[in-house]
């Protein structure tokens, strides 16, 4: 297992992976769908809008499509929160719970940061260009053999092997 | 045929809470909630977010078959996201540039 002195050791990552495909399979069993995470920003995107500037949203199609739901009573939005609770449990009940600015030390925090939300802004923009993210694309559909879902993963880790290189200095 | 459930109004906001909570909690476990264990992979480092994912895409996918076999659950009440071939290719290929530099 690869544990970073300091670090409390994760599970098995094949555990973890049985749990969250079960987790998976009960989400299609219920609901008929699968999981999801940028969907919760682009609710918020859609809400926000809707709230500030309430004619260009009812003329923007992308958006009427986000507004049938409020933002408390959107599907996504609501797991999405449970994910924030589900990981603090997760790391509460492992005694990994800290602050902590992860990445290497010889990046400063600030650069770092800065990465972090100028990768952030990045993958929000290349999810809503594919319809779907890591969880609702590359986990949730490859699981429903969705055709495009498995294109979609091969792109994620080509994009992310091409990139590596350029960004070494802030992990290594 | 009784699955998929397809629950409505608060309980399918309920059932969003609990799978989220399992979801977030699984993937906290398996050590997807770290960025240097996420991004190792593309440094051929550290392999967990390979590991986590695919085995929980063959649980989730062999599940589906198996009970749709069985007449347990319909899959064609099952949603499969649909294919746009180059918009998919070019947002995971964004996406996957944005992960290593943010490191989520």
């Amino acid at each position: 297992m690869n544990v970073q002195s300091g670090d409390r050791p994760y599970w098995s990552p094949y555990l973890a992976g049985l749990g969250l495909g079960l987790t998976l399979l009960a989400t299609y069993i219920v609901m008929g769908h699968g999981l999801g995470a940028s969907g919760a920003f682009t609710q918020a995107a859609a809400s926000l809008t809707a709230r500030v500037a309430p004619e260009y949203a009812e003329k923007n199609s992308y958006l009427t499509a986000w507004l049938e739901d409020g933002f408390f009573t959107s599907w996504i939005v609501v797991e999405v929160l449970g994910v924030l609770v589900g990981g603090f449990i997760g790391g509460w009940t492992a005694g990994r719970l800290r602050f902590a600015v992860e990445g290497s030390a010889r990046v400063g925090r600030g650069k770092r940061l800065v990465l972090a939300l100028l990768g952030g802004i990045v993958v929000g923009f290349g999810a809503r260009v594919a319809q779907g993210c890591t969880s609702g694309l590359a986990l949730s559909g490859s699981a429903a053999l969705a055709l495009g879902a498995w294109v979609f993963t091969l792109a994620f880790f080509a994009g992310g092997f091409g990139t590596a290189w350029f960004v070494k200095r802030v992990w290594q | 045929m009784s699955a998929p459930i397809l629950p409505e109004g608060a309980w399918s906001l309920v059932a969003a809470l609990i799978l989220g909570i399992l979801f977030g909690f699984f993937l906290e476990r398996g050590g997807l909630g770290n960025a240097r264990k996420l991004v190792g992979l593309f440094y051929l480092k550290d392999f967990s977010m390979v590991q986590v994912m695919f085995t929980a895409i063959v649980v989730a996918s062999a599940g589906l078959v198996g009970l749709g076999a069985f007449g347990l659950v319909d899959l064609g009440q099952i949603a499969v996201p649909a294919t746009y071939l180059w918009p998919q290719i070019l947002g995971g290929l964004v996406l996957g540039a944005g992960f290593v530099i943010g490191g989520y």
